[in-house]
């Protein structure tokens, strides 16, 4: 049994002494009698960054379901009050911004959302969920989406909110769909960011 | 009194190659540069820029060390004549919120200064080599200048070491230039 401890506390010993050796850089005493002390300067150019995807890839193709209890007889199967939801997918963000300046993420569409379309957009969380730094503050109000611009998320400055889904912003959409009609072809939900 | 002589010559070998902690000095190539490229900038959002990293070339940045030249003795032959094992520190200072830096030298990287002494045919304290820290693997470069981290140690003087560094930026760091000072503390001891 003592033999058994006699080796564990070698065994702490040895990996307490392995650990990497430091110096106090900062007393003179150290190092002016027999060493010396110098500085390189390292120069650094780093480019900002903002960029903004929707997870997950590459495939974020969504369905939405429809609550039965709004369906109507004569009517299309989106058409129902409420509409048909789908929370799927989530905002990822990277942004590195210069100085004080902050960015807004925007939402709209490339094409005119047809007549009796509607479609809303809101994100469930005010804050992005995990990340690091300033990724900024969406409102939680519905947007309608169309071809002019919704602000989302503004103050985005420098932070990550991490990669995937259940990461960043959640976002809700619902769909209204009275006159039955479909999306045109190369229809496409745009969300960029831009300074703000 | 064979004994007493045979002392005396173990004490006179050690002091002539040991000889006394002198002063040195640490002379240094520019400092390594990095300019960041789009091919270099993250790719992903949601990911930080800093899980790209950046190598500097392996023989960019070199330093160098000899004893100063003493009133009738030059630095090499205070070299020969004072050999310890220096360890050299390093540490970090204004490193903008973000920036890793790391840095590595190779084993035996560099070259004895002068190239052949006396001391090489009877090396006390082992041969005038260099060893890296962490098998030569890069370590992270502290910005706190009372924990510098050791990253190597060589014996006797040496002359254009290579540093290596490896360097990534979280988008937490300020775009545009920045200037950050590497030190190198460099002592001299027995062991």
């Amino acid at each position: 049994m003592v033999k058994i401890i006699c080796t564990l506390f070698l065994f702490l010993c040895t990996g307490s002494l392995i650990a990497q050796e430091t110096l106090d850089a900062s007393d003179p005493s150290n190092f002016v009698i027999g060493g010396a002390q110098g500085f390189q300067t390292f120069s650094m150019n780093l480019l900002e960054v903002q960029i903004i995807d929707v997870e997950p890839e590459i495939n974020n193709t969504i369905s939405f379901t429809v609550d039965p209890s709004t369906l109507e007889a004569g009517l299309p199967v989106f058409a129902g009050a409420g509409g048909a939801e789908n929370e799927d997918l989530w905002l990822n963000i990277t942004s590195r911004s210069a100085n004080l300046n902050t960015y807004n993420a925007q939402v709209y569409s490339n094409q005119p959302v047809p007549a009796g379309f509607e479609i809303k957009i809101e994100i469930l969380n005010n804050l992005s969920v995990d990340g690091t730094g300033d990724t900024g503050i969406a409102s939680t109000s519905e947007f309608t989406l169309s071809e002019v611009p919704s602000i989302i998320i503004t103050d985005i400055a420098r932070g990550f909110t991490n990669d995937g889904i259940n990461k960043g912003f959640q976002l809700r959409y619902t769909i209204t769909n009275s006159s039955g009609g479909s999306l045109p072809v190369g229809f496409e939900v745009v969300y960029e960011l831009v300074l703000n | 009194m064979k004994i007493f002589l045979k002392y005396i010559l173990i004490f006179c070998c050690t002091y002539s190659c040991l000889g006394q902690l002198l002063p040195g000095t640490l002379y240094g190539t520019a400092g390594p540069t990095y300019s960041q490229t789009l091919g270099d900038l993250v790719s992903e959002a949601g990911e930080d820029d800093g899980t790209v990293a950046y190598e500097t070339g392996a023989s960019e940045v070199q330093i160098t060390y000899r004893l100063d030249p003493g009133t009738l003795t030059s630095s090499a032959y205070n070299c020969s004549a004072n050999v310890y094992k220096y360890k050299v520190f390093m540490h970090l200072q204004n490193a903008p919120v973000g920036l890793v830096l790391e840095a590595r030298t190779f084993a035996n990287a560099g070259t004895r200064y002068p190239l052949s002494i006396s001391y090489d045919s009877f090396p006390l304290i082992g041969p005038r080599n260099l060893y890296p820290e962490n098998g030569g693997d890069y370590i992270i470069l502290p910005e706190d200048n009372t924990a510098a981290i050791k990253v190597f140690e060589f014996i006797g003087c040496r002359d254009n070491i290579p540093i290596q560094f490896r360097v990534a930026a979280s988008v937490l760091s300020e775009p545009g230039v920045s200037n950050t000072e590497i030190y190198y503390t460099i002592t001299g001891s027995l062991n």
